[in-house]
């Protein structure tokens, strides 16, 4: 609702005297100043110096660098972990799906049946991951170890081939991703779903629309921006994600997280881990860029 | 066509119990608690082994059940770094929740109130908030080690907050936002019709009734700062939070007492999750 | 410091490094805070003179006036890999007893989990000249860490006519080691093997070679390590090859065998230390090992099968070291504290639970024998233990044999920064490749 609605109101005096004066002229600025310093100063700054960074020569003993406008190290980098931005792609992509489809019906029946109880639904779905996620992933590499109670039993009932294993397979990997990133999706999705007018519904039902219709019509497209929302927030991170392959996974499913991760701090290669960053970083926002415009960039506005 | 013909209709408001109305109305709700039951699972195995005995060599978590004992609760403090990262990870959690939460809920309403010819400056705003959401924890972690590297801070405390605000501000932001959208002004209108300043509106008025959101922001922000690895892990310096000791711990094996701190954390989850329904119901 | 071991400044800063770079040149200052120079010419290890040369942090500190004037403040701040030191009931003997006779505290902290992090946790505060918050840190020979930090001159050079359980007592293998002369700044805490670790009761016919960890009959079963130095040098000496005699392009033929082995499906994955839970858990059969944690393994009766290997083409021998970083709070009370580990007493009652290498040999005796306060400590561990001292004692793994110790391969010994690179690139693809 524009501002300029209340100067103009007719019922006048008492709103005018706070409907003037640069108060409220700067008032937008004010309410976004601390944000936006804390935002500029330690998120988009730090991007600038990893740009910076990647075209540096780093001494791996003392961490000192130079720069070097070493453009070189970027393609290098990718021609060496290409498939690892691959596997890390595909891993992503099916654990979103997945949480996607998961997530979707839990998240409408307590946006719309929760009630009051809605609060005690959402909590329930985020205590789970109050435990750290650490914690949670070393739990299930342990319960599906090959000697572990799950494994053991579908073994002893010739469920399985007894050569069968979980750990190590990419399976595993993109089952860890899509449990650990499950609330990243499902809140969204709530949020969305809950903000739907129930009224429209109501007036669907009116117009002799049937459940199926309501939902494919009415919900659906209502939902969007939070499916999208949901998609990105869980898709990206998954992308970057490392510990879960690092715990649950094997030697052919490397992530490029976890070589990132390498780099620096394990190589303390800071031009490499640098470079692929920065390549990681772009990879995230061309596929966001490219969902947007097919959805159109109004909705990421619009939703956020 | 009749209404009493009308496909629906009146289900849509009366819910009619025809048989497969039956079957459907107890489809969701069972799904959703087999996928609450799901997301369980690990942590109802990582309670049980909390009881776990241990049995000669290292007191490392043994993964095969050797029989009940409360032991590691009693000794719940024997492992010196894992209980200070614990503490760590509160305060740390706290601190930043507050200060997220604060900021992101003003920012929020910043970008809900004013259009863009008010707020120059707002689409760069959105689109640093979509990056923020956007990028990668691994992006935003090495990216602050080589801003605290080249300025020469020390990584400890304060660097968690400022890392944990930083990832923290936007997701709050959207919570609140989502929330205000919806925000009927009329309200607001009314207090200042009342002869309400800005600020006491807010405060009586408009805060109250986006509580909700912000509560949720709130829950947000501090969830992931209790859970944060990866940006921790580049950031921490020598005091590590639980999250970065635990999986630095991993290598030979987790103590017991691991496992006693996250079902404490899960409890207390539990405890809010009681709590919202004895407020629920006391507002109703 | 005054002495100057010849062409030292010169290896400090390699004229190599400013090929393609800009043309810069760094002032005093910088070189000071950023370090000598940002050299990526490091001599390391291989005896290279670890010198001081004028700009170095360390200059004139750990000389012996500097210690004289140095003070005991009865406190101590120690870093140290976890499960590494006597633990009964929470507390840790050894260290009680230290705090008792000397009046010393020691805030023991178990923070080193590997020398990669550890290294980037402390290198911050030593590139601006400032404390760790630690007096003794325990950094491993086999990775290149413990190279930078004498090559950059931020360890306090210790002063041995204050260790005088050192000079006695001091084993052969850590005594004027080849990566530390005259032990100029390092006390080996614990040394350790390298080898194959296997459980008997699936592994039938494991043999003695290294070769089982290439064996096609256990694909997928199969752990090697994750650090590139680690599986480099087994490769090495899979292929017969001596690590520390070996040349590059000994290197490229291992790497191509690692590779090989890795593309025929046989390595389940690679593993920090926590190859030992997926031993213990069946994921894995046949591992790359350290000799200490096998013999922990063992102490839990459910995990009797862990075996380890001696291979014919020998082990990998590796020392943990102490060290007192620069600008280190209680220089004195860490070089007593250090010294203290080297009574065959105190070593008892530490390799009754650590059963690495055990740095002082006398401590056999003391096992067998204890003849002073250690009798008390060793018989108050034995329930948590659960085996005789005479196990430990007797243990070849613990006190090994002159001719096994003389059999024990040592790393490579790396020249510079460049060899370094060189080895990470052959074989981080292998490890963190696809």
């Amino acid at each position: 609702m524009d501002e300029s609605v209340l100067t103009d109101h007719p019922r006048g005096v008492a709103k005018e005297r706070h409907s003037s004066g640069w108060g409220k002229k700067f008032a937008p600025y004010l309410l976004s100043l601390p944000a936006g310093v804390w935002l500029v100063l330690l998120f988009i700054v730090p991007l600038f110096i990893l740009l910076v960074q990647s075209l540096e020569t780093c001494s791996p003993a003392t961490g000192a660098c130079v720069m070097t406008w070493s453009w070189g190290e970027l393609p290098h980098q990718v021609n060496l972990y290409h498939q690892q931005f691959v596997t890390s792609l595909i891993f992503a992509a099916f654990a979103t799906i997945i949480d996607l489809v998961i997530s979707f019906p839990i998240a409408y029946w307590i946006a719309f049946y929760g009630g009051r109880r809605k609060n005690f639904f959402l909590i329930m779905l985020l205590v789970p991951f109050f435990v750290s996620f650490i914690i949670r992933t070393i739990v299930w590499e342990f319960i599906l170890s090959n000697n572990g109670f799950i494994l053991t039993f579908l073994r002893t009932q010739h469920l399985v081939p007894s050569g069968f294993h979980v750990l190590g397979t990419s399976y595993a990997v993109i089952a860890g991703l899509a449990y650990n990133y499950l609330p990243f999706t499902a809140l969204p999705l709530y949020v969305a779903i809950e903000r739907i007018d129930r009224r429209v519904l109501d007036a669907a039902y009116d117009l002799y629309a049937n459940r199926r219709e309501a939902f494919l019509r009415v919900i659906l497209p209502l939902s969007m921006p939070g499916i999208f929302a949901a998609f990105l927030l869980t898709f990206i991170p998954a992308f970057g994600d490392y510990v879960n392959q690092e715990i649950l996974g094997g030697t052919a499913n490397t992530m490029v997280g976890t070589v990132i991760q390498n780099s620096f701090l394990v190589n303390f290669d800071y031009a490499g881990g640098a470079s692929l960053s920065v390549v990681l970083l772009a990879v995230a926002l061309l596929g966001i860029w490219l969902y947007a415009r097919l959805l159109g960039t109004s909705t990421i506005n619009e939703y956020l | 066509m009749s209404l009493d013909t009308a496909p629906d209709v009146k289900a849509s408001r009366e819910r009619p119990l025809g048989r497969k109305r039956k079957v459907g109305r107890f489809a969701l709700p069972t799904y959703s608690w087999l996928v609450i039951a799901y997301l369980v699972f690990p942590i109802a195995v990582m309670i049980a082994y909390s009881f776990n005995r241990v049995i000669g060599g290292l007191q490392l978590v043994s993964f095969s059940w050797n029989g009940f004992t409360t032991l590691w609760y009693q000794q719940w403090s024997n492992v010196p770094g894992l209980t200070a990262a614990f503490w760590l990870s509160i305060r740390l959690a706290l601190v930043s929740t507050v200060v997220a939460t604060v900021l992101g809920t003003l920012l929020a309403i910043a970008l809900v109130r004013y259009r863009s010819q008010k707020f120059r400056g707002k689409i760069a705003v959105e689109q640093v908030l979509f990056l923020n959401i956007a990028a990668p924890e691994i992006v935003m972690g090495a990216s602050l080690l080589g801003l605290f590297v080249t300025l020469n801070i020390g990584r400890g405390f304060v660097t968690l907050v400022l890392a944990h605000v930083m990832f923290s501000i936007a997701y709050v932001t959207v919570t609140v936002r989502a929330r205000l959208a919806g925000f009927d002004r009329s309200l607001e209108e009314a207090a200042y019709d009342l002869g309400a300043n800005p600020l006491t509106t807010f405060r009586l008025v408009t805060l109250p009734l986006i509580m909700p959101g912000v509560l949720a922001g709130a829950l947000m922000a501090f969830a992931l700062s209790i859970d944060d690895f990866v940006t921790s892990n580049f950031v921490s310096g020598s005091s590590d939070p639980f999250p970065v000791w635990v999986y630095g711990a991993t290598r030979v094996g987790i103590p017991p007492q691991v496992f006693v701190f996250g079902t404490f954390i899960f409890m207390v989850g539990i405890g809010f999750a009681f709590l919202s329904i004895v407020l629920a119901r006391k507002k109703s | 410091m005054a002495t100057n071991d010849g062409d030292s400044t010169e290896g400090l800063i390699d004229p190599a490094f400013f090929r393609g770079l800009t043309q810069r040149r760094y002032s005093r200052r910088q070189a000071l805070t950023v370090g000598a120079g940002v050299a990526s010419s490091l001599f390391l290890a291989s005896g290279a003179g670890a010198s001081v040369a004028h700009g170095l942090p360390n200059a004139g500190i750990g000389t012996k006036a500097w210690w004289a004037k140095q003070k005991l403040n009865h406190k101590v701040d120690f870093a140290n890999w976890p499960y590494y030191i006597d633990v009964l009931k929470g507390k840790h003997p050894s260290l009680d007893h230290f705090t008792a006779t000397t009046k010393i505290k020691v805030n023991y902290q178990e923070v080193v989990q590997d020398n990669a992090s550890f290294y980037a946790k402390i290198r911050p505060s030593l590139a601006a000249g400032q404390a760790t918050g630690y007096d003794i840190m325990v950094m491993t020979n086999n990775n290149p860490e413990l190279g930078y930090l004498i090559e950059l001159g931020w360890l306090i050079p210790l002063d041995h006519a204050k260790t005088p359980n050192f000079n006695k007592y001091a084993g052969p293998l850590v005594r004027n080691p080849p990566y530390d002369p005259k032990n100029k700044y390092t006390m080996a805490w614990q040394s350790g093997w390298t080898s194959v670790g296997y459980n008997s009761k699936l592994v039938k016919n494991p043999g003695d070679s290294v070769h089982i960890l290439f064996d096609k009959k256990y694909a997928g079963k199969v752990g090697m390590f994750s650090d590139p130095f680690e599986l480099g040098s087994v490769g090495l000496l899979a292929l017969g090859i001596e690590p520390a005699h070996s040349t590059e392009s000994d290197w490229a033929k291992a790497a191509k065998k690692l590779q090989q082995q890795k593309s025929d499906g046989i390595v389940a994955a690679y593993y920090d230390q926590s190859y030992i839970q997926h031993l213990k858990n069946g994921d894995i059969v046949v591992s790359q090992c350290y000799s200490g944690d096998i013999f922990q393994a063992n102490l839990n009766s459910k995990y009797k099968d862990l075996t380890l290997m001696v291979p014919k083409e020998g082990l990998l021998i590796w020392t943990d070291n102490m060290v007192i970083p620069l600008h280190a709070a209680n220089p004195l009370d860490a070089l007593t504290c250090m010294d203290y580990f080297y009574s065959p007493l105190t070593q008892s009652v530490v390799e009754y639970y650590n059963d690495y290498i055990c740095p002082v040999p006398a401590a056999k005796q003391q096992l067998l024998h204890p003849t002073g306060w250690n009798a008390a400590a060793l018989k108050a561990l034995k329930p948590e233990i659960g085996l005789p001292t005479s196990v430990t004692a007797n243990s070849l793994v613990v006190f090994p044999s002159p001719a096994r110790i003389k059999a024990s391969h040592p790393y490579y010994p790396f020249k510079n920064q460049e060899e370094i690179t060189a080895w990470t690139n052959l074989f981080l693809p292998i490890i963190q490749g696809a």
